[in-house]
Protein backbone atom coordinates (compact mmCIF):
# COMPACT_ATOMS: atom_id res chain seq x y z
CA UNK A 1 0.00 0.00 0.00
CA UNK A 2 2.64 2.42 0.86
CA UNK A 3 4.87 1.24 -1.99
CA UNK A 4 3.99 3.87 -4.99
CA UNK A 5 1.46 5.78 -5.26
CA UNK A 6 0.21 8.38 -8.38
CA UNK A 7 0.47 11.87 -7.50
CA UNK A 8 -3.12 12.85 -8.09
CA UNK A 9 -4.93 15.27 -10.23
CA UNK A 10 -6.33 18.61 -9.10
CA UNK A 11 -8.71 18.30 -6.62
CA UNK A 12 -11.16 18.58 -9.37
CA UNK A 13 -13.51 15.71 -8.18
CA UNK A 14 -17.10 17.64 -8.92
CA UNK A 15 -16.14 17.71 -12.26
CA UNK A 16 -15.54 14.12 -12.65
CA UNK A 17 -14.73 14.24 -15.75
CA UNK A 18 -11.59 16.05 -15.51
CA UNK A 19 -10.04 13.56 -13.17
CA UNK A 20 -9.09 11.37 -16.02
CA UNK A 21 -6.04 9.47 -15.52
CA UNK A 22 -2.93 9.80 -17.41
CA UNK A 23 -0.47 7.39 -16.25
CA UNK A 24 1.92 8.07 -18.35
CA UNK A 25 2.81 11.16 -16.99
CA UNK A 26 2.29 10.43 -13.33
CA UNK A 27 4.86 11.62 -10.73
CA UNK A 28 5.74 8.55 -8.63
CA UNK A 29 6.09 9.07 -4.97
CA UNK A 30 8.08 6.25 -3.19
CA UNK A 31 8.77 4.56 -0.38
CA UNK A 32 11.79 6.38 0.76
CA UNK A 33 9.07 9.35 1.62
CA UNK A 34 5.65 7.32 3.33
CA UNK A 35 4.31 10.71 4.33
CA UNK A 36 4.09 11.84 0.54
CA UNK A 37 2.77 8.38 -0.02
CA UNK A 38 0.18 8.22 2.21
CA UNK A 39 -0.87 11.72 1.64
CA UNK A 40 -0.76 11.47 -2.04
CA UNK A 41 -3.65 8.22 -1.21
CA UNK A 42 -5.57 10.11 1.34
CA UNK A 43 -5.98 12.99 -1.01
CA UNK A 44 -6.89 10.84 -4.00
CA UNK A 45 -9.68 9.01 -2.12
CA UNK A 46 -10.76 12.48 -0.83
CA UNK A 47 -9.75 12.81 2.75
CA UNK A 48 -8.18 16.28 2.13
CA UNK A 49 -7.36 16.93 6.18
CA UNK A 50 -5.77 13.88 6.59
CA UNK A 51 -4.02 14.09 3.06
CA UNK A 52 -2.56 17.36 3.50
CA UNK A 53 -1.67 16.99 7.25
CA UNK A 54 0.25 13.66 6.17
CA UNK A 55 1.92 15.78 2.95
CA UNK A 56 3.32 18.55 4.73
CA UNK A 57 4.56 15.66 7.41
CA UNK A 58 6.83 14.69 4.61
CA UNK A 59 7.91 18.04 2.75
CA UNK A 60 9.31 18.47 6.41
CA UNK A 61 11.73 15.44 5.14
CA UNK A 62 13.24 17.51 2.93
CA UNK A 63 12.48 15.68 -0.50
CA UNK A 64 14.33 15.28 -3.35
CA UNK A 65 13.01 18.54 -5.53
CA UNK A 66 10.67 16.52 -8.09
CA UNK A 67 9.31 15.14 -5.08
CA UNK A 68 8.52 18.11 -3.33
CA UNK A 69 6.96 19.79 -6.43
CA UNK A 70 4.59 17.39 -6.82
CA UNK A 71 4.27 17.41 -3.00
CA UNK A 72 3.66 21.03 -3.01
CA UNK A 73 1.08 20.42 -5.71
CA UNK A 74 -0.54 18.10 -4.15
CA UNK A 75 -1.27 20.07 -0.79
CA UNK A 76 -2.76 23.00 -2.99
CA UNK A 77 -5.49 20.03 -4.19
CA UNK A 78 -5.88 18.99 -1.10
CA UNK A 79 -6.55 22.40 -0.06
CA UNK A 80 -8.83 22.72 -2.96
CA UNK A 81 -11.00 19.61 -1.55
CA UNK A 82 -11.03 21.63 1.35
CA UNK A 83 -12.22 24.54 -0.30
CA UNK A 84 -9.50 26.71 1.37
CA UNK A 85 -8.53 28.23 -1.87
CA UNK A 86 -6.28 31.16 -0.61
CA UNK A 87 -3.97 28.20 1.10
CA UNK A 88 -4.45 26.26 -2.34
CA UNK A 89 -3.24 28.99 -4.36
CA UNK A 90 0.30 29.60 -2.32
CA UNK A 91 1.06 25.55 -2.88
CA UNK A 92 0.17 25.82 -6.48
CA UNK A 93 2.16 28.91 -6.74
CA UNK A 94 5.37 27.42 -5.01
CA UNK A 95 5.20 24.47 -6.83
CA UNK A 96 5.34 26.40 -10.04
CA UNK A 97 8.19 28.75 -8.47
CA UNK A 98 10.72 25.26 -8.37
CA UNK A 99 9.72 23.63 -12.00
CA UNK A 100 7.58 25.93 -14.47
CA UNK A 101 6.64 23.00 -16.20
CA UNK A 102 4.99 21.29 -13.73
CA UNK A 103 1.48 20.76 -15.48
CA UNK A 104 -0.71 19.26 -12.42
CA UNK A 105 0.69 22.63 -11.30
CA UNK A 106 -1.35 24.74 -13.79
CA UNK A 107 -4.19 22.20 -13.84
CA UNK A 108 -4.69 22.93 -9.96
CA UNK A 109 -3.79 26.56 -10.15
CA UNK A 110 -6.74 26.72 -13.01
CA UNK A 111 -9.12 24.90 -10.69
CA UNK A 112 -8.84 27.31 -7.79
CA UNK A 113 -9.31 29.98 -10.58
CA UNK A 114 -12.29 28.60 -11.51
CA UNK A 115 -13.77 28.12 -8.19
CA UNK A 116 -13.10 31.54 -7.47
CA UNK A 117 -14.98 32.88 -10.56
CA UNK A 118 -12.10 34.07 -12.69
CA UNK A 119 -12.93 31.97 -15.44
CA UNK A 120 -10.65 33.96 -17.61
CA UNK A 121 -7.76 34.08 -15.31
CA UNK A 122 -8.05 29.92 -15.24
CA UNK A 123 -8.23 29.97 -19.48
CA UNK A 124 -5.40 31.28 -19.59
CA UNK A 125 -3.14 29.27 -17.03
CA UNK A 126 -4.55 26.43 -18.51
CA UNK A 127 -3.32 27.49 -21.73
CA UNK A 128 0.09 27.64 -20.37
CA UNK A 129 -0.27 23.88 -19.11
CA UNK A 130 -0.80 22.95 -22.69
CA UNK A 131 2.17 25.00 -24.03
CA UNK A 132 3.50 22.79 -21.16
CA UNK A 133 1.70 19.24 -22.20
CA UNK A 134 0.21 19.43 -25.31
CA UNK A 135 -2.45 17.38 -26.07
CA UNK A 136 -2.85 16.59 -21.91
CA UNK A 137 -6.70 14.86 -22.19
CA UNK A 138 -7.08 16.53 -18.35
CA UNK A 139 -5.85 19.85 -19.39
CA UNK A 140 -7.82 19.99 -22.56
CA UNK A 141 -11.15 18.58 -20.93
CA UNK A 142 -10.51 21.47 -18.25
CA UNK A 143 -10.21 23.89 -21.01
CA UNK A 144 -13.26 22.68 -22.68
CA UNK A 145 -15.24 23.76 -19.44
CA UNK A 146 -13.73 26.82 -18.53
CA UNK A 147 -14.61 27.45 -21.56
CA UNK A 148 -18.17 26.51 -21.78
CA UNK A 149 -18.51 28.12 -18.13
CA UNK A 150 -17.71 31.28 -20.17
CA UNK A 151 -20.80 31.65 -22.34
CA UNK A 152 -23.89 32.71 -21.34
CA UNK A 153 -26.97 30.25 -21.02
CA UNK A 154 -30.34 31.59 -22.06
CA UNK A 155 -33.49 29.81 -22.36
CA UNK A 156 -36.18 31.29 -24.79
CA UNK A 157 -39.67 30.08 -24.46
CA UNK A 158 -42.24 30.48 -27.38
CA UNK A 159 -45.97 29.67 -26.89
CA UNK A 160 -47.55 28.17 -29.79
CA UNK B 1 -42.28 38.83 -18.36
CA UNK B 2 -45.72 38.72 -20.11
CA UNK B 3 -46.02 36.11 -22.97
CA UNK B 4 -49.06 36.08 -24.66
CA UNK B 5 -50.08 33.06 -26.88
CA UNK B 6 -52.40 33.18 -29.48
CA UNK B 7 -54.17 30.60 -31.32
CA UNK B 8 -55.37 29.96 -34.49
CA UNK B 9 -58.67 30.67 -34.46
CA UNK B 10 -60.46 28.03 -36.39
CA UNK B 11 -61.84 25.05 -33.68
CA UNK B 12 -64.69 24.57 -31.66
CA UNK B 13 -64.81 24.57 -27.96
CA UNK B 14 -66.14 21.36 -27.09
CA UNK B 15 -66.87 22.00 -23.44
CA UNK B 16 -65.87 23.76 -20.29
CA UNK B 17 -64.00 21.13 -19.14
CA UNK B 18 -62.38 19.68 -21.89
CA UNK B 19 -59.56 20.88 -23.80
CA UNK B 20 -60.27 22.68 -26.70
CA UNK B 21 -58.57 24.79 -29.53
CA UNK B 22 -60.49 28.04 -30.15
CA UNK B 23 -63.06 28.89 -32.19
CA UNK B 24 -63.94 32.54 -33.66
CA UNK B 25 -65.55 34.05 -30.33
CA UNK B 26 -62.93 32.48 -28.27
CA UNK B 27 -60.11 34.28 -26.07
CA UNK B 28 -56.77 32.13 -26.33
CA UNK B 29 -54.70 31.63 -22.94
CA UNK B 30 -52.43 34.35 -22.04
CA UNK B 31 -49.61 33.63 -19.70
CA UNK B 32 -49.64 35.19 -17.03
CA UNK B 33 -45.98 34.03 -15.48
CA UNK B 34 -44.03 32.83 -16.96
CA UNK B 35 -40.84 30.33 -15.61
CA UNK B 36 -37.40 30.35 -16.84
CA UNK B 37 -36.04 26.46 -16.49
CA UNK B 38 -32.49 26.71 -14.97
CA UNK B 39 -30.30 25.53 -17.77
CA UNK B 40 -28.51 22.76 -16.27
CA UNK B 41 -25.36 22.67 -14.94
CA UNK B 42 -24.35 19.04 -16.71
CA UNK B 43 -25.41 20.98 -20.01
CA UNK B 44 -23.56 24.09 -19.91
CA UNK B 45 -20.22 22.44 -18.96
CA UNK B 46 -20.49 20.01 -22.16
CA UNK B 47 -21.42 22.79 -23.83
CA UNK B 48 -24.97 21.22 -25.00
CA UNK B 49 -27.91 23.15 -26.73
CA UNK B 50 -31.20 22.33 -27.38
CA UNK B 51 -34.84 22.50 -27.08
CA UNK B 52 -38.15 20.69 -25.49
CA UNK B 53 -41.08 20.98 -27.02
CA UNK B 54 -44.00 20.41 -24.73
CA UNK B 55 -47.94 20.48 -25.11
CA UNK B 56 -50.63 20.56 -22.40
CA UNK B 57 -53.64 22.03 -21.31
CA UNK B 58 -54.57 24.98 -19.68
CA UNK B 59 -56.89 24.48 -16.83
CA UNK B 60 -59.57 26.47 -15.76
CA UNK B 61 -57.04 27.67 -12.91
CA UNK B 62 -54.67 28.65 -15.50
CA UNK B 63 -52.12 26.12 -14.47
CA UNK B 64 -50.70 24.00 -17.43
CA UNK B 65 -51.86 20.10 -16.56
CA UNK B 66 -51.45 16.77 -18.61
CA UNK B 67 -48.11 17.95 -20.30
CA UNK B 68 -46.76 15.83 -23.19
CA UNK B 69 -42.73 16.10 -24.27
CA UNK B 70 -43.45 15.54 -28.22
CA UNK B 71 -39.70 16.72 -28.33
CA UNK B 72 -36.55 16.95 -26.75
CA UNK B 73 -32.99 17.07 -28.12
CA UNK B 74 -31.88 16.06 -25.18
CA UNK B 75 -33.24 14.02 -21.71
CA UNK B 76 -30.88 17.02 -19.73
CA UNK B 77 -33.24 19.70 -21.06
CA UNK B 78 -37.03 18.16 -20.26
CA UNK B 79 -36.86 17.87 -16.56
CA UNK B 80 -35.97 21.98 -16.26
CA UNK B 81 -38.52 22.41 -18.98
CA UNK B 82 -41.40 20.55 -17.18
CA UNK B 83 -40.68 22.25 -13.79
CA UNK B 84 -40.23 25.66 -15.38
CA UNK B 85 -43.83 24.79 -16.90
CA UNK B 86 -45.52 23.54 -13.87
CA UNK B 87 -44.15 26.98 -12.21
CA UNK B 88 -45.77 28.59 -15.19
CA UNK B 89 -49.42 30.46 -14.75
CA UNK B 90 -51.94 31.63 -17.16
CA UNK B 91 -55.20 33.56 -17.72
CA UNK B 92 -56.89 30.66 -19.39
CA UNK B 93 -59.12 30.92 -22.54
CA UNK B 94 -62.33 31.62 -22.51
CA UNK B 95 -65.86 31.04 -25.06
CA UNK B 96 -68.55 33.27 -24.70
CA UNK B 97 -66.92 35.08 -21.67
CA UNK B 98 -66.93 31.42 -19.79
CA UNK B 99 -63.63 30.10 -19.19
CA UNK B 100 -62.47 27.12 -21.00
CA UNK B 101 -59.78 24.28 -20.89
CA UNK B 102 -57.43 24.77 -23.99
CA UNK B 103 -54.41 23.15 -25.46
CA UNK B 104 -50.88 25.16 -25.76
CA UNK B 105 -47.54 23.92 -26.77
CA UNK B 106 -44.46 25.83 -25.55
CA UNK B 107 -41.05 25.33 -26.85
CA UNK B 108 -37.98 25.76 -24.95
CA UNK B 109 -34.30 26.69 -26.98
CA UNK B 110 -31.32 26.24 -24.62
CA UNK B 111 -29.03 28.44 -25.62
CA UNK B 112 -25.39 29.05 -25.15
CA UNK B 113 -24.52 32.48 -26.39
Amino acid sequence: MFRVVAILLAALAPLSVLAQEEPASKTVIGPENVFLADGALAIQTGDYALGVDLTLKGLKLNPRAKQRVAALSNVCAGYIGLKLYHDAKSYCDAAIEINPNFWRAYNNRAVILLRTGNTPGAIEVLKRGLEIRPGSPTLTRALEIAEATQRTPRVLIEDH
Amino acid sequence: MLAAALFSLSLTVLSPDQPAALSADAIAPIASRVATPLYPRKAILKGIEGRVVTCFTVNLKGKAEAAVVMETSNKLFTRPALNALRASEFIPGSHRGENVATQLCRTFTFRLD
